[in-house]
C-alpha cells in the first residue's frame, strides 16, 4: 500500500478540530448568560454539540488508524461478524443525532449475513460516513448490505445534494488515490475509507470504495466493497 | 432489535474513575437496570463474583495498578466465576486497540469503545443476553452435576435450529474433551469444520489427536490453526508444549519465544518460556521472562515460591548474584503462604552457595536441608529441582536420597 504524507494528513486534521472546538467553545458561550451565570441550552446547540463531538472522535480514531498504517503498526484482525449488527452498531453510535433532525433510519440487511473483517475499521469507516451524511441528508439514511457475486457491499445512501463532483468514482489505495489536499478533511476521510477497504485483502483482489449520486432523489450513494477473507 | 428484559438482572459495574462507573451507572438505570453493584479494581470485582451470581460484568480494560479487564476475565473464567451464561463487556478507550485485540486469548462478549452511547450499550447487551440466555441450564448443569450432565442439557439446544449453532458445537467439543469423550468431541469439530475452517476446532482436534496418542497429527492441526488465525493464542501454546513433551526442546524454546513476543500478557506463557529456557541453558532468554513472571504474577496474586527459586537459578547463572541474594530473601516475606516455600527456598540457596562458595553458606543451607527431610520428605514436584541443585555442588549421595 502507498503511505501518505503524514503531517499533511495531520495538519489538515487538526485544522478541522480547531474548528470544531472552536464552535464547541462558542456555543457553551451562548448556552450560559453572561449576566447571571445560568444555563438554558435548547435543543438545537445539544444537538450542534453532539456533532462536533462525534467529529473530533471520528478525526482521532481516523488519524490513529492512519498514522498505524503509515508506521506499519496496525495488524488488522479479521474475524467474522453480523453485518446487521455491524450496522445496527452505526445506527445506534449516531441515534442521538439522526432523532434530533428527524432523520429517518432504515436498515437493509439479512440477519443471518456473517462477513470476515477487521470490526474495529469497518466501524470507523461507518461512523464516519454516518456523521457526515446525517449533515447533509434531507430526510433519511439508508444503510444496506448485500452479496454482490463473491463481494461483500455495504451501502449508506441519503437523500440530500449528493456528493461533490470531485468525490465520485472508485478509490483505493492501490489504484493510487493520492490524498486530495483541495479536499481539505473530506480528503482525508476519503484517503482513510480507501485505506480500510484496500487493507481488506485476499491472494486475488482487494477491497474499495465507490462514490454515486444515485441516492433518492440524486442523494449521495457510498459504497464499500470487500472481498472474502479467511477468519477464524 | 431484540427486547430482553434488564431489570430482573444483577450487573456489576468495574472501572476505577467514580466518574465513569457513575456515567455507566446512569445509562443502565435508564435502560431498565435495577440491580447494579460496583467495584472499583479488578481485585474487587473478582471477590464479588466468587461471592454472587451476577448476570452481566461491565468492565474496563485499564483498572489501574492491579488485574486489568482481560486478565479479570481469564482469571475469573479459568475460576468458572463467570460461566456459560455470564456476560461480559469489555470497555475500550479506543476503537483500534490491536494491544487488546492483537491476541486472542479469552475473549469478552463484546468490546465497546470509548466513547458509546447509551443505544448502542443497549444493543450490545441485547445480543449478548440473547446468546447467553439458552446457555442458563447448561451453566447451571455445569456448576451442580458437571460436565456430563452439562452435556446432555446442552444437547437439548443443539436439537433445535439455531444461529448460533458454531458456538454451541464449540461448548460441545469443550465439554465432551473435559469428561474424556474424544469421539462425541471430535464429531463436534468436525461438524462446525464442514461450516468453515475454524481455528478453535482445528486445535480441539489437534487436543483430541494428543489424548489419542497421534502427536504427528496434533502437531498439524496446531500448526494449520495459527496458519488460519495467528493470533490465536491457544494454537501457540499448545504446539509449543506438544514439542517440549516429545523432546523437541529447541524447537520448543523458539515456539514460546514467538508466542510470547506476540502476546505478553500471559503469567503462564512466561512461565514455560523462562524455565525452558534456564533448561536449555539461555539464561539471557530466560531473565527476562522472568521478569514479566513477576511483574504479571504479582498483579494476579500468583506468584509462587517456585518463580522466585526459578529466577535465582538464572540470575546465579547470569552471575548477579546481589539479585539472586535478594531474590531469596523475597522469597521468604512474600510466600509465607506457599506451603512449598521451605523447600524452594533451599533450591534457591543450593545455587546461589554454588556460585559463591562460601563453605559457611553451604555448610548452613545443607543443614537446612537436613532439618526439613527430618520432618518430611520432599513433595514430588520438587525432587528433581532439589536433585538438580543438590547434583551441581557434588552432594551425589544426597541428591539420590531426593528423589
Amino acid at each position: 500500500m502507498k503511505t501518505i504524507d503524514f503531517t499533511t494528513v495531520l495538519a489538515i486534521s487538526i485544522h478541522d478540530m480547531k474548528n470544531s472546538l472552536s464552535r464547541v467553545l462558542n456555543a457553551l458561550d451562548q448556552i450560559v448568560d453572561p449576566e447571571t451565570g445560568d444555563c438554558h441550552c435548547e435543543a438545537p446547540m445539544v444537538a450542534q454539540l453532539q456533532y462536533e463531538a462525534s467529529r473530533i472522535n471520528d478525526n482521532l480514531i481516523q488519524l490513529l488508524a492512519l498514522y498505524r498504517q503509515d508506521q506499519g503498526l496496525y495488524q488488522p484482525n479479521f474475524a467474522c461478524v453480523s453485518v446487521h449488527d455491524l450496522l445496527e452498531d452505526g445506527w445506534l453510535s449516531n441515534k442521538p443525532l439522526i432523532d434530533h433532525h428527524e432523520i429517518e433510519c432504515t436498515i437493509d440487511c439479512a440477519p443471518e449475513l456473517e462477513w470476515s473483517l477487521d470490526r474495529q475499521l469497518i466501524s470507523a469507516l461507518l461512523d464516519n460516513v454516518i456523521t457526515n451524511t446525517v449533515r447533509y441528508t434531507k430526510s433519511l439514511i439508508h444503510l444496506a448490505a448485500r452479496l454482490d457475486g463473491e463481494l461483500l457491499v455495504i451501502s449508506i445512501e441519503d437523500d440530500g445534494p449528493g456528493y461533490p463532483e470531485a468525490m465520485l468514482g472508485h478509490w483505493s489505495l492501490d489504484d493510487g488515490a493520492p490524498l486530495n489536499q483541495r479536499l481539505g478533511r473530506t480528503g482525508v476521510g476519503l484517503h482513510f475509507c480507501a485505506m480500510v477497504a484496500t487493507c481488506h485483502a485476499n491472494a486475488a483482489q482487494h477491497g474499495q470504495i465507490v462514490l454515486h449520486n444515485k441516492g433518492p432523489s440524486g442523494g449521495g450513494h457510498f459504497a464499500v466493497f470487500l472481498p472474502p477473507l479467511a477468519a477464524g | 432489535m431484540l427486547r430482553l428484559k434488564l431489570d430482573t438482572k444483577t450487573i456489576l459495574i468495574v472501572d476505577d474513575y467514580a466518574n465513569m462507573r457513575s456515567i455507566l451507572r446512569e445509562m443502565l438505570r435508564t435502560l431498565g437496570c435495577q440491580r447494579l453493584i460496583e467495584a472499583s479494581t479488578g481485585e474487587e470485582a473478582l471477590a464479588i463474583l466468587r461471592n454472587r451470581r451476577i448476570d452481566i460484568v461491565v468492565c474496563d480494560y485499564n483498572l489501574g495498578a492491579g488485574l486489568d479487564g482481560q486478565q479479570l476475565l481469564e482469571q475469573a473464567r479459568g475460576e468458572g466465576v463467570v460461566g456459560l451464561a455470564t456476560v461480559f463487556i469489555l470497555v475500550t478507550a479506543e476503537n483500534s486497540s490491536e494491544m487488546i485485540l492483537g491476541a486472542l486469548e479469552s475473549l469478552p462478549d463484546e468490546y465497546l469503545a470509548k466513547p458509546f452511547t447509551k443505544d448502542l450499550l443497549n444493543a450490545r447487551l441485547q445480543r449478548a443476553l440473547a446468546r447467553r440466555e439458552p446457555l442458563t441450564q447448561v451453566a447451571h448443569a455445569l456448576t451442580k452435576q458437571g460436565a456430563p450432565a452439562a452435556l446432555i442439557a446442552l444437547d437439548k439446544l443443539l436439537a433445535q435450529p439455531s444461529q448460533r449453532r458454531l458456538d454451541l458445537l464449540r461448548i460441545q467439543a469443550d465439554l465432551a474433551l473435559q469428561c474424556g469423550q474424544l469421539d462425541r468431541a471430535a464429531a463436534a469439530c468436525e461438524a462446525a469444520l464442514s461450516q468453515r475452517p475454524l481455528a478453535w476446532a482445528l486445535v480441539y482436534s489437534g487436543r483430541i489427536a494428543e489424548a489419542k496418542q497421534d502427536f504427528v497429527t496434533a502437531d498439524a492441526q496446531y500448526r494449520q490453526a495459527i496458519e488460519l488465525t495467528p493470533h490465536f493464542m491457544e494454537a501457540h501454546d499448545r504446539l509449543a508444549a506438544l514439542c517440549e513433551s516429545r523432546e523437541r526442546e529447541e524447537e520448543a524454546l523458539t515456539l514460546w519465544q514467538q508466542a510470547a513476543q506476540r502476546s505478553p500478557k500471559s503469567v503462564h506463557r512466561q512461565r514455560r518460556l523462562a524455565k525452558l529456557a534456564q533448561k536449555l541453558d539461555r539464561p539471557d532468554l530466560a531473565e527476562p521472562a522472568w521478569q514479566r513472571v513477576q511483574t504479571l504474577a504479582k498483579q494476579m496474586h500468583c506468584l509462587t515460591a517456585a518463580d522466585y527459586a526459578g529466577e535465582v537459578e538464572t540470575l546465579v547463572a547470569l552471575g548477579n548474584l546481589p539479585l539472586a541474594k535478594k531474590r531469596c530473601a523475597e522469597l521468604v516475606t512474600h510466600c509465607r503462604r506457599d506451603p512449598l516455600a521451605p523447600w524452594w527456598f533451599v533450591v534457591a540457596r543450593l545455587h546461589y552457595v554454588h556460585a559463591t562458595a562460601n563453605e559457611e553458606e553451604r555448610t548452613q543451607v545443607l543443614k537446612l536441608l537436613e532439618t526439613q527431610l527430618a520432618q518430611e520428605k520432599p513433595p514430588s514436584e520438587l525432587g528433581q529441582a532439589l536433585a538438580a541443585a543438590l547434583t551441581q555442588l557434588g552432594e551425589h549421595s544426597r541428591a539420590s536420597l531426593v528423589v
